[in-house]
């Protein structure tokens, strides 16, 4: 076996490698908070009820609402976030992740996990018109300015 | 009741403009300065925006205590002072978004800075590190980008413990017509789309590689 063989056979096993290992270490955004924060319960997902909901879980955080959600947006980036004056809001293909401030008298963070709907109908308020449609006061779509860049 | 003549007295006044000045929408700007008017409710704290353009007469400017399109009192050239009902101070974010001619080989460009008089307020690294950049300003989401990142100052101080976090508020109702629309492209390929793609190459590489050598 000459030399170029070898290169190209050491070149086909870092890339079957590095694909391997690319597959298997990813995990999903709500595997890895469920991994990283204490559970502290969860509910019934907030709107219509439909087959394959999945509930919100509650989770708790030791650091501030802005530090927990760059940890989070820092490991599993967005497609959109929302930040917001009661909290920071980031959305995922299946998911949408809720760092809220804790109740009073406590310090941390919480994090709510919902789906897709559930985040939407809960953060309404603050999502509404950003990330679907909105018959709020503001109009059918809000942030839709005139985007003048070049 | 408070707050719904709160948002209809800010609605009034953004509908009122004759012409979106800057960025933000009139209304979009209504409802800004509606949640920083409950922010300084809540915290003592007065906020305010202040963004300059080279392509409209008018800046993007609002305030928690004047509403849209009008400065924080007090802030315009004499430095910042603190009106009688920001009880605990001011933040205001300040910046410039310049737009390059068509035909100019510069680039877009915008920049953004925090004033205030709180002891160790919000800085401009806080709100990068909420993935909220100055360059943004100059993209399509220039307005979301601007919205978020004056909607970010309440939450900041209060994380730095200056004042009380503004209460979350889950929404009660949702109207039946409205939900999520634009589902996200997949979450592996955003975080890992890269790294396929890099190791996708090298393992291509090593027979176009070899096939090459032998070919020559």
């Amino acid at each position: 076996m000459n030399r170029y063989a070898i290169f190209a056979i050491a070149m086909v096993a870092v890339g079957v490698f590095g694909l391997i290992a690319t597959l298997a270490t990813h995990r999903s955004v709500r595997e890895d908070i469920a991994k990283n924060y204490r559970s502290i319960g969860s509910q019934a997902p907030p709107g219509p009820a439909a087959e394959g909901r999945k509930r919100t879980q509650i989770y708790a955080s030791s650091k501030s609402v802005s530090q927990t959600a760059e940890d989070i947006g820092d490991k599993h980036k967005p497609a959109d976030r929302r930040t917001t004056e009661a909290g920071a809001f980031l959305r995922y293909r299946d998911d949408v992740v809720s760092v809220i401030p804790p109740p009073a008298g406590s310090t941390g963070s919480r994090i709510l996990v919902d789906d897709e709907e559930g985040g939407y109908h809960r953060n309404y308020g603050y999502v509404g018109g950003f990330w679907g449609t909105y018959s709020g006061p503001a109009g059918s779509f809000r942030g839709g300015g005139p985007g003048t860049a070049k | 009741m408070i707050r719904a003549l709160g948002l209809a007295l800010a609605l009034a006044i953004a509908l009122a403009a004759t012409a979106q000045a800057g960025i933000l929408a009139p209304e979009d700007a209504a409802e800004l300065a509606q949640s920083l008017a409950e922010a300084q409710e809540e915290q003592g704290v007065c906020y305010a925006w202040s963004i300059a353009n080279n392509f409209s007469d008018t800046p993007d400017v609002g305030s928690s205590t004047a509403g849209p399109d009008r400065p924080l009192p007090g802030t315009s050239s004499e430095g910042l002072r603190l009106p009688e009902t920001c009880t605990k101070g001011i933040v205001q974010l300040e910046g410039k978004i310049d737009y390059a001619c068509d035909s100019c080989e510069a680039e877009d460009s915008a920049s953004v800075s925090i004033t205030s008089n709180l002891p160790n307020p919000p800085t401009v690294a806080d709100l990068e590190e909420l993935g909220l950049k100055a360059d943004a300003l100059t993209g399509d989401k220039d307005d979301t980008t601007l919205l978020n990142m004056v909607n970010a100052l309440p939450l900041l101080v209060a994380d730095r413990g200056i004042a009380p976090y503004v209460p979350y508020e889950p929404a009660a109702t949702v109207p039946a017509t409205d939900h999520a629309t634009g589902k996200p492209a997949s979450d592996f390929l955003r975080e890992s789309g890269v790294w396929l793609l890099v190791f996708a190459v090298v393992l291509l590489s090593g027979p176009a590689f070899y096939l090459y050598k032998r070919w020559q």
